[in-house]
């Protein structure tokens, strides 16, 4: 199999669950897990993960709790956090050491939607940002981003927000910037079902999953999420 | 163009986005010297939508204050606001780049039913974002809307305001760029839609001061605007940052008081951060959420601002102060009563300031009258403080 990457959204449905999933995730053979922090006005997201942030955020969960929670996780995946820009720099606002901090707890990367690449030197955050690449992104920019200092390059897969979809519409366009792009390329939204994530590790060089896990987060008593996140991911890696 | 004004402004928004502004930008420019573009943009605005607004001597207002006070009648345009002057400029701008479809977001519900009406002028698809809450406060709004053949769809998502409709306008344009127009209706959101927005509504402060110059021979000693995202403000005040001796004063939405928390005065309250895809000021609380604000005026009610206010307000061009909700609604009557002008909520907040003026006495007054009060009616006749004192 090629790269996994999971995206959950902390404290959805609240934040003991967070960490037995984490957990859990951590006895299958996945890439990294995508921590997201919860924001009031999430512009990339479809319902099921504005739902996760508004119940997040209702349980009170800001970038300081979920640093907290991976302070105290010895996992062996790589940890990226994802936040909307006004979560990560009104927190820096609060503490300035706020890249040290994240280096010292090993997390790879910020994931940012709302920072496009063309913005990201106007906001001086001295740590990796994933830049991401979608289907209409130029291909000069696309080279661009290959030059920068990042772990891995974001492929939206479509154009709309997240959410679960069955179609993978522009595999063509993956190849292409493939090609271009010498470091991993994973391709995210709307992926939901087996087929499209062996169609995608076919093109590239991993797969996002974000909304099916969410909705299995959502749909069952929490005691038993853990084990319905594992059937989740084995379903979807094809095990 | 430049794409910040001073620090502020900029292309917050996801990079599938990018193509899509930087589309709108080339769009733009390109009919900046296309004269049959602005032909065709003030033959709309004076022949459908009735501009040049008169700019209005009100005698009694003026008695009240000691002062000379002009209105800027926007209220008197089309559809009854200030908003049709923008909706107008960004379809046509939206039928010169070959998109059939158009969105919205609404707040009070003028803009959305200023670009229902000029999308039912050029047989193009409307689609109004609306908050659930703000549906319930302007509902004659609505209907108007949908009497126009716009699908007004209700947002559900968080405070079920402005705010939320815009978010819900920004991921409709993400999923259907290809088709798609998003018309902005104030002077947020990303670049370049500040400047379009506001160089849409300039017309506004040409027109005032070619007016005040003809019938008092000078300029204004003060220009007074409402500021919710900013745009009428912004309409009125651009022709006059030029001349320092006009003093140009924004009016935010107090609410309850600036010490409840219930207020949506961003410019004032607020702190930098990052909304609708600008660096702006955004009320919020010390985690970067941004808070639910209050306004008796749904316009107002708005927890960001455009970013060229808050440049104007750091260069200290433009002052910027707040109202409460009773002292807009005590202005709301005193003009109904004194001028036989009902205003909108929202302008009655710039009316409101009268009363806060520094040396009004003999001073040369323009309040911009952004709008028409009808839609208000239900909400203005229904609020206990009104009651209180009228009914």
């Amino acid at each position: 199999m090629k790269d996994f990457v999971a995206y959950i959204p902390a404290g959805y449905p609240d934040l003991e669950t967070t960490v037995n999933v984490l957990k859990t995730l951590n006895t299958l053979p996945i890439k990294a897990v995508e921590l997201g922090v919860p924001f009031s006005d999430p512009i990339a997201d479809g319902p099921i993960i504005q739902t996760a942030h508004a119940v997040a955020l209702k349980n009170g969960v800001t970038l300081e709790h979920v640093m907290n929670v991976i302070s105290e996780l010895d996992v062996r995946y790589d940890l990226y956090i994802m936040s909307y820009l006004n979560v990560i720099l009104q927190y820096r606002l609060k503490e300035p050491g706020l890249t040290r901090k994240l280096k010292n707890l090993h997390v790879k990367g910020l994931i940012i939607p709302d920072l496009p690449l063309k913005e990201m030197k106007n906001v001086d955050l001295d740590f990796p940002l994933i830049p991401f690449v979608a289907p209409n992104t130029k291909e000069e920019e696309v080279k661009q981003i290959n030059e920068m200092d990042a772990p891995f390059v974001y492929y939206i897969s479509r154009f709309g927000v997240t959410g679960e979809r069955k179609d993978l519409p522009f595999l063509d366009h993956i190849k292409k910037v493939k090609k271009i792009v010498e470091k991993p390329l994973y391709v995210g939204f709307g992926i939901s079902e087996p087929k499209q994530v062996k169609a995608v590790w076919e093109v590239a060089d991993g797969v996002i999953v974000g909304s099916a896990l969410v909705k299995v987060l959502g749909e069952h008593p929490t005691s038993e999420v853990p084990a319905k996140i594992r059937r989740m991911v084995e379903t979807l890696i094809g095990k | 163009m430049k794409r910040y004004f001073g620090n502020y402004g900029g292309q917050f928004v996801p990079e599938i986005l990018m193509p899509a502004l930087e589309e709108l930008e080339e769009a733009y420019n390109s009919v900046l010297n296309d004269h049959s573009f602005w032909e065709e943009y003030r033959n709309l605005l004076e022949n459908y939508a009735g501009r040049p607004t008169p700019l209005y001597f009100a005698k009694r207002l003026s008695e009240r204050y000691g002062a000379k006070i002009y209105l800027k009648r926007e209220d008197l345009l089309h559809t009854g606001a200030h908003k049709i002057n923008n909706a107008i400029g960004q379809i046509l701008l939206a039928k010169r780049m070959g998109k059939r479809r158009i969105i919205a977001e609404t707040g009070a519900g003028q803009h959305g039913v200023a670009t229902a009406t000029a999308a039912a002028l050029f047989g193009m698809e409307c689609v109004i974002y609306m908050g659930s809450e703000d549906m319930n406060r302007q509902k004659p709004n609505v209907e108007r809307m949908k009497l126009l053949g716009a699908n007004v769809v209700p947002v559900d998502a968080g405070s079920r305001t402005l705010k939320d409709a815009i978010n819900e306008a920004l991921r409709d344009w993400i999923t259907n760029l290809k088709t798609t127009y998003y018309v902005i209706g104030s002077v947020v959101g990303p670049y370049p839609y500040p400047v379009i927005v506001r160089n849409f509504q300039k017309i506004i402060g040409e027109e005032t001061k070619d007016q005040i110059l003809t019938t008092e021979k000078r300029l204004p000693d003060y220009i007074l605007a409402c500021v919710g995202g900013g745009s009428n403000a912004a309409g009125i005040f651009y022709s006059f940052v030029e001349y320092n001796d006009v003093r140009l004063i924004g009016v935010e939405a107090g609410g309850e008081g600036l010490d409840t928390g219930r207020h949506a005065a961003t410019l004032l309250m607020g702190r930098v951060g990052y909304l609708h895809g600008s660096k702006t000021m955004v009320l919020q609380n010390e985690w970067g959420q941004v808070v639910d604000t209050h306004s008796v005026s749904a316009g107002l009610d708005y927890p960001g601002v455009g970013p060229e206010h808050v440049y104007w307000k750091e260069t200290g061009r433009v002052k910027y102060e707040a109202v409460t909700d009773e002292e807009a609604l005590e202005a709301f009557l005193e003009l109904s009563r004194l001028e036989g002008i009902i205003p909108a909520l929202e302008s009655a907040h710039a009316l409101a300031f009268l009363k806060k003026l520094e040396k009004v006495e003999s001073s040369l007054i323009v309040v911009n009258l952004s709008g028409r009060g009808d839609k208000d009616l239900e909400s203005v006749l229904t609020n206990s403080y009104v009651r209180r004192r009228v009914l």
